[in-house]
């Protein structure tokens, strides 16, 4: 390989910076967007959780059974006999079947229950209620709302603890639990035919697009607060010892 | 401190305090009229400049639309929520220094109760509530009994351990007045940012105001039906807005003094603390110095060094008193009959200091109360504004535009 001058390396390195750069963005493109992976990511993580505590209580719930058959058959004639052993045969799988039905949280089927929805949990709800509405709508909207999804997730962990009477508190429920299901369902309200119309769709969009900036503005004046509660710290501590 | 004193630094009797303490009480804030709220928080003129592109581009655009149209209306709806984030930031800042005054009044970490109860521990040590201690005690006033003295510096072993954990205390309670100065100086900055952000809003209101004025009167004689329009609809919003935002600002700019009348108050309580403090660790020092020279039995209190090292946390700036005059009072303390007195002298400080809190008390009590009057005053007064412009908001959120043509800029 021949010597390169200076100025070939520059433009050779552009080259190749521009060529990873355009790689990146068709990857980029048929993954969709960051917010789309993670919440696709959330999605699968959720179910999976959900299985693993179904197949935990399942297990329980028919060794339980197990267990109390025998200890029955034990007890009342000191030997498991045919008839109890068909009874279990029976029961336990019913009950194993029975257990694994049972949803492991309450989860909000309509836009209305957000507004009950306890505070603590209230984002991460409104998060999982509009990944699945999400179908429903445009298809030109759903990269607003995986962004509003985005912010939802963000903003759960700050609202966590918060008195529900505090100012951000009323603001995000208000945000959350009002405006954004009335907003989707103005949307889903239309004829599905009129729903995908650019005009609809374009409304949609702004709308989305508001709650997710009132969102980030949400998130960022807790955060803000945050960053004051340590700026007083380290304030108090220059003071006092300075 | 320890250090640079003589040799035995126990044994040393401390100083009558120079001069008496003096804290000063802050003066009420007064009340600040809208008119002379703005203009407090400088714009650059880069800035400006800026502001008032905008303020041209948007008159512009709202000359060339149809003043029926429904763009026509946008535009002005634009103007009626002109500055309101800048609006509902500071008043939710406000709502929170009101509370600091306030709350100032009520508790001060705890400092005046543990004074109250220092000086009740320091009454009962008080060697000039004890009669002569020179004088000797009779058992059935015949037969001589051991000394009045002695008796008197054994009271200070069983006070020793109240004294040091209501110091303790009052360095707690310091701690919490020096936290809430730090979380003063941080509320004021973030207000002087909600300041700045409004002050410019004002002043896009006010170039709105007196361009949407000169733009009508240009118009009257070419489309005197868009001259009225501007005049009924746009320049009425924007007036509108200017009192709006005036009175935010009036609310705000005394919320700011308020919190700096605040700020004082706890500095000047903060020193007193730290002179309560001193004296009591100087007249027990005193204490051990004048034990010894007068049953020359050396009265050990343990707790004494402890004190030492906990005040000279507490003090840092007023610790040099301690060291003042060392020699001379050294001197007084051999001459047989001072120290006594030196001791009463000591005990005096104390009361003089807790004298001082208590009148700076009263006075900054009433400073402090006329203060939150005149603020929740405003405050009130703002309150209607905020709920329209709330109003507005919750009207807004399903429309495009979110802080409309208009928004505070980043200052440099």
């Amino acid at each position: 390989m021949g010597e390169l001058s200076p100025d070939e390396a520059v433009a050779r390195a552009a080259l190749i910076d521009a060529r990873v750069k355009r790689a990146e963005e068709v990857m980029l493109r048929l993954a969709g967007t960051r917010e789309a992976r993670e919440a696709t990511a959330r999605s699968l993580k959720r179910t999976a959780r959900d299985i693993s505590v179904r197949i935990q209580r399942s297990v329980g719930a028919m060794g339980i059974t197990g267990v109390g058959l025998v200890g029955y058959g034990l007890a009342t004639t000191g030997i498991v006999g045919l008839d109890l052993m068909i009874a279990g045969a029976l029961a336990v799988p019913a009950v194993g079947a029975a257990a694994l039905m049972i949803p492991t949280r309450r989860k909000v089927e309509r836009p209305e229950q957000l507004a009950q929805t306890p505070l603590d949990r209230l984002s991460g709800a409104a998060d999982e209620w509009l990944g699945r509405v999400k179908i429903e709508l445009p298809r030109a909207s759903w990269q607003e709302a995986d962004r509003v999804r985005s912010r939802l997730v963000e903003l759960q962990p700050l609202l966590a603890g918060r008195a529900p009477g505090d100012a951000e508190a009323i603001e995000a429920r208000r945000l959350i639990g009002e405006h954004l299901p009335r907003l989707v369902r103005a949307s889903l309200a239309l004829p599905p035919a009129q729903r995908g119309q650019p005009e609809a769709a374009r409304e949609l969009n702004g709308g989305l697009a508001v709650i997710g900036g009132e969102l980030g503005r949400l998130t960022e004046t807790i955060a803000a607060a945050k960053v004051d509660a340590l700026r007083v710290e380290s304030r108090f501590l220059e003071n006092r010892y300075r | 401190m320890a250090s640079q004193a003589p040799a035995t630094p126990t044994l040393t009797i401390d100083p009558p305090s120079p001069a008496p303490i003096e804290l000063t009480p802050p003066t009420p804030v007064p009340a600040v009229a809208p008119t002379q709220a703005a203009g407090l928080v400088p714009i650059s003129d880069e800035v400006k400049t800026q502001l008032e592109a905008r303020v041209d581009g948007f008159i512009d655009e709202l000359v060339t639309v149809d003043a029926n149209s429904p763009e026509f209306g946008k535009k002005v709806d634009a103007l009626t929520n002109l500055g309101r984030r800048e609006i509902a930031e500071a008043a939710n800042q406000s709502n929170r220094f009101l509370d600091r005054p306030v709350r100032s009044l009520n508790e001060d970490g705890g400092i005046g109760a543990n004074l109250t109860q220092l000086r009740r521990t320091v009454e009962d040590l008080d060697p000039s509530k004890r009669g002569d201690l020179t004088a000797r005690r009779k058992l059935f006033g015949l037969v001589p009994f051991g000394g009045r003295a002695r008796q008197y510096f054994d009271s200070y072993k069983s006070a020793q351990g109240t004294i040091q954990s209501i110091l303790g205390s009052l360095a707690n309670g310091k701690d919490e007045l020096l936290r809430d100065n730090a979380a003063i100086d941080v509320e004021r900055q973030n207000l002087w940012a909600a300041m700045g952000k409004l002050e410019q809003m004002v002043h896009v209101s006010k170039t709105l105001d007196a361009k949407l004025e000169d733009k009508a009167a240009e118009l009257d004689a070419t489309d005197p039906a868009k001259a009225t329009a501007i005049r009924q609809t746009a320049l009425f919003y924007v007036r509108q807005r200017t009192q709006d935002l005036l009175t935010q600002m009036a609310v705000t700019v005394q919320g700011y003094l308020a919190l700096d009348l605040v700020k004082k108050n706890n500095v000047e309580l903060v020193k007193g603390v730290d002179r309560a403090s001193t004296t009591t660790v100087a007249a027990l020092r005193t204490a051990v110095t004048v034990a010894q020279a007068m049953t020359n039995q050396k009265l050990v209190l343990d707790q004494v060094t402890a004190l030492n090292t906990t005040t000279a946390n507490i003090i840092d700036k007023t610790g040099e008193l301690l060291r003042q005059n060392t020699a001379r009072i050294h001197e007084q303390a051999s001459n047989a009959a001072v120290p006594v007195e030196t001791l009463k002298r000591a005990f005096q400080n104390i009361y003089a200091t807790m004298d001082a809190i208590d009148t700076f008390k009263l006075k900054s009590l009433e400073s402090m109360k006329t203060t939150v009057n005149t603020l929740s005053a405003e405050v009130e007064k703002s309150r209607g504004y905020i709920a329209r412009a709330q109003g507005q908001a919750q009207a807004a959120v399903s429309g495009p535009a979110q802080d409309g043509p208009f928004a505070a800029l980043p200052q440099r």
